[in-house]
């Protein structure tokens, strides 16, 4: 019986994946856009709604204004959901405007890029301006218990599952009883189909982007009486509802609804398992968060040939990249530079440098992994995590010598991304971004969180690095950070970055272009397009694992919760806006990247810590929209110039050839 | 013409309920020039897409004495059937050379990305692969960036990375497209030449002269169908393609 009374409860959190699930949907089938942004979409609508609830104020997020702007005294439940649809219908016609209508043509990947930059804007706006503590919310209806048999259920989960499904009904009355439903399934199929049928393509979307996000911030403002309300818990709940939405294909509403509440109830049963005895307490209190990846890999697997694949006549969105040239002469003076640099700065700068290299080093993952290979992986910070609790079990529990222990537990991280990887890259679209934030969701609760596995409050020692009797630890005390582990940062980061360079000079690199272009005419050249996906997010893993094992090292006490998913999110984020094509953009990365030496330099004049979410969330749209060679590239072209014109030397010939007429009987 | 290079039969691909190709059946024997040609909407780039394993269909294609069916498409460019795209296929962020060297496929020795990656070596085309790029007259522009070059050279540099995986049969998905007339007989020449080199050709253009002038055999289709096969007089004497292609401005044209 008790067992049944949590999978009740958990029609609270189901409703609340179930309408998040939709608007994903309508995000989808409108504008082909995976919108990221969906949780933080309704927890901006779940703030609004609390303010008007609790206090009659409206939530403003424009900065130097009041944050609450009082309209009456607090709320009944009817006036304040209505408020809450229109300011959220309101937040998703911006959205569409300013950032999903410039990219209408762009691929699927900077689309999905932009919606992680929206959910940073959002999730930026509302911490700063209304702070992380949970909020209580007033609840929404009459609580009270219905008895059935045995069985004690809320009512209130009982509403918010009806509301649900009440907007499943809503939905499906306007897309297959209204000229505007029809008009959208038309754009669905085609754009030309909508202008022949005489609608503005555009003008579908912009309503469609209301409604998915009215759906959003109403089903965020429903639940946020059951569910402990925060900026990130709420944003975050977009992964289980990506996982409802895919069983739907992101097509099929009823699916993705019932599929919603069902994941919310299989989430709650599970956390009452976390209660019996037999429960395997290794896995931690929080094992639901697995649901969800499972899901995702297990939907993969079976149904992946049948999944969407949209925007197959795009524009390319990622800058050219070019076969790095003088890699040698780049590679020594940066290296000399790094050393000089490393010399000549004490202390915090120091440590801050060293920061920026190791960030440097998990930066070129993304290289290979998105520069290269054309796949978003949000979770290469959660590998390096897992790369540096290993490093310490390794070194501390097991022995391991040091050159040994390190590459060790990056290539374990290569493996955790190549088997989680695996189903994701058979399938063309941007479902490793659904997998890997999925994965980052999961190996947060399990292993990072878990004070079975990750060392507990006082984080997990790792020991070393030494070699032949060659002390290369950062140091304690005055010592710290010592140069020894800095030079040692400093060579590992020069060797990934020659490496990365020279894989792009390689036939395997010129293949990951290829697929990362046209996956058909990849394929077309005999190209194994699954397999070099694979590869290329293997190695890309397996480098986020060394740049693990450098920051396990200079931690010393591996903190597992500094890796949860947002930071890892945050990273891409700056990988992104850094250059997310060359080596130069990843080192970029590392000094733009939190505690490394720009952002440390920075905050030290003026402190913007609390402010670099909402930076990097519009950094990051800016650059998806304007940008896409990001700061490494708009750095390094005028440079270059700069360069020829030093040495005189022409640009390279535009077009090169024509073919010459005459003299071409020759026979192959 | 030496025995069936590629044999079709019974081919049927259903796009939904819309049939784009009815039970076709045909054959490109071992070293001609076979064009493919039918009015828009006839199924010519279906054919295309399912021989080379981009859509699914029903029924039987063997090549070079195997069977094709349920390989995907890299398995199927192994094998030595190499396809262009009608929208050149080429990837604009590599150079001319690297966009050659992907269609060198199989060439991989071993560890040579290791290599590459802790030597900084580039991998330079062989020697045949050498030999269609003097050919084709692109030596003066491998390090140009495919995206840099204008359309016609673009689908040069298409047919060269087709031809540098040496294969048997190559489809050319309308090579003309975009080229001037001069360009046309130029590349007309070089189809011959690959030909004559021993590679076989289906070829699909709306060229027709081009298509005449090169091919040994001619295949037509129209709505899905194959309605006249032979030598290329005799299939443009048959008064059935005539009505196909005259009657087409009406019958097919929003297809």
């Amino acid at each position: 019986m008790e067992q049944l009374t949590f999978l009740v409860l958990g029609l609270g959190n189901g409703a609340i994946l179930a309408a998040f699930g939709l608007s994903l949907a309508v995000f989808y089938r409108s504008s082909g856009v995976v919108n990221f942004a969906t949780g933080a979409i309704g927890m901006y609508g779940a703030y609004t709604f609390n303010g008007l609830r609790s206090e009659g104020t409206l939530f403003n997020p424009i900065f130097g204004l009041p944050a609450e702007v009082r309209l009456s005294g607090p709320m009944s439940p009817w006036p304040a959901l209505l408020i809450t649809a229109v300011i959220s219908a309101v937040l998703g016609l911006l959205c569409y405007v300013l950032v999903f209508r410039p990219l209408r043509h762009a691929r699927a990947l900077a689309k999905a890029v932009a919606s992680v930059g929206v959910l940073l804007v959002l999730e930026g706006v509302v911490s700063l301006r209304v702070g992380t503590n949970p909020v209580g919310v007033q609840p929404l209806f009459l609580t009270g218990t219905l008895k059935l048999g045995g069985l004690r259920i809320p009512t209130d989960r009982l509403w918010a599952a009806g509301l649900a499904l009440l907007l499943l009904v809503a939905v499906l009355v306007i897309y297959n009883r209204t000229r505007f439903g029809v008009v959208t399934r038309a754009v669905v199929e085609s754009e030309k189909g909508s202008v022949i049928v005489g609608v503005s393509p555009e003008r579908v979307a912009l309503a469609n982007w209301a409604l998915g996000s009215a759906i959003a911030g109403l089903g965020g403002a429903v639940v946020s009486p059951l569910v402990p309300l925060t900026p990130s818990g709420f944003t975050l709940l977009v992964v289980p509802a990506l996982a409802a939405a895919l069983i739907g294909r992101f097509s099929s509403m009823v699916p993705i609804v019932l599929s919603g509440l069902a994941l919310g109830m299989v989430q709650s049963e599970l956390s009452y398992l976390h209660g019996q005895p037999w429960y395997p307490h290794w896995l931690g209190d929080s094992a639901n968060d697995l649901l969800p990846l499972i899901v995702v890999l297990v939907v993969l697997l079976i149904r992946g040939s049948a999944l969407p694949a949209r925007g197959l006549l795009t524009l390319e969105s990622l800058p050219v990249t070019n076969r790095a040239r003088h890699v040698g002469v780049t590679a020594a003076v940066s290296l000399a530079l790094g050393l000089v640099a490393l010399f000549a700065l004490q202390g915090g700068y120091r440590a801050a440098l060293i920061t920026t290299l190791v960030l440097g080093v998990i930066g070129l993952s993304f290289v290979v992994v998105t520069g290269y290979v054309g796949q978003i992986s949000f979770a290469q910070y959660s590998l390096a995590g897992v790369s540096a609790l290993l490093l310490a079990r390794m070194t501390t529990d097991w022995g391991i010598p040091f050159p040994l222990a390190p590459l060790l537990s990056a290539l374990a991280a290569g493996v955790v991304g190549v088997l989680v990887g695996l189903p994701a890259l058979r399938v063309r679209g941007v479902y490793l971004a659904v997998v890997t934030i999925a994965m980052a969701v999961a190996i947060e609760s399990v292993y990072f969180r878990n004070n079975a596995l990750n060392g507990g409050t006082s984080g997990a020692t790792v020991s070393g690095p030494t070699l032949f009797g060659l002390d290369l630890r950062i140091g304690s005390g005055d010592n710290y950070p010592r140069v020894q582990f800095g030079i040692f940062c400093l060579v590992v980061l020069v060797l990934v970055g020659i490496a990365v360079a020279n894989l792009r000079r390689s036939r395997l690199g010129a293949q990951m272009l290829a697929v990362r272009a046209n996956e058909r005419s990849a394929a077309a050249n005999g190209i194994n397009v699954a397999r070099v996906k694979l590869v290329g997010f293997g190695i890309g893993s397996f480098i986020a694992g060394l740049g693990g094992a450098l920051l396990g090292y200079q931690q010393t006490a591996v903190s597992g919760e500094s890796f949860s998913t947002l930071p890892s999110i945050m990273l891409f984020g700056v990988a992104y806006i850094s250059g997310i094509t060359t080596v130069t953009g990843a080192v970029v990365a590392g000094l733009a990247g939190a505690n490394g030496l720009v952002f440390v330099l920075i905050d030290r004049q003026l402190p913007f810590g609390d402010y670099f979410l909402l930076i990097t969330g519009l950094l990051l749209v800016l650059a998806t929209i304007r940008h896409p060679e990001g700061i490494g590239g708009a750095v390094q072209e005028p440079l270059k110039r700069l360069a020829r014109k030093a040495l005189r030397r022409p640009p390279p010939p535009e077009r090169a050839f024509v073919p010459a007429e005459a003299e071409s009987e020759r026979v192959v | 013409m030496g025995e069936p290079l590629l044999t079709v039969s019974g081919l049927t691909v259903r796009y939904g309920g819309v049939v784009a190709l009815d039970t076709v059946s045909m054959t490109v024997p071992k070293g001609a020039i076979v064009g493919l040609i039918g009015p828009n909407g006839a199924g010519k780039t279906t054919m295309v897409d399912a021989l080379t394993g981009f859509v699914r269909y029903t029924g039987e294609v063997r090549f070079d004495g195997g069977r094709l069916d349920g390989l995907p498409a890299h398995r199927r460019a192994a094998r030595g059937l190499a396809r262009t795209f009608q929208s050149a296929g080429i990837f604009d962020d590599l150079t001319v050379e690297e966009n050659i060297l992907i269609g060198e496929r199989s060439a991989a020795r071993r560890f040579s990305t290791l290599r590459a990656i802790l030597g900084g070596r580039t991998e330079k085309p062989r020697a045949q692969t050498r030999r269609i790029i003097e050919l084709l007259d692109l030596g003066a522009a491998l390090g140009v960036p495919a995206g840099d070059l204008s359309e016609g050279h673009r689908k040069l540099v298409s047919v060269a990375q087709a031809l540098a995986g040496a294969p048997q049969l190559v489809l050319f998905d309308e090579p003309a497209a975009g080229l001037d007339s001069t360009e046309s007989a130029w590349l007309a020449r070089q189809l011959r030449a690959v030909s004559e080199s021993g590679i076989t050709i289906l070829l699909v253009d709306h060229d027709m002269e081009l298509v005449t002038s090169v091919c040994d055999e001619l295949v037509v289709l129209d709505f899905g169908k194959v309605i006249a096969a032979g030598t290329p007089r005799r299939v443009l004497d048959d008064p059935q393609v005539i009505a196909a292609y005259l009657g087409s401005v009406t019958a097919a044209g929003g297809a």
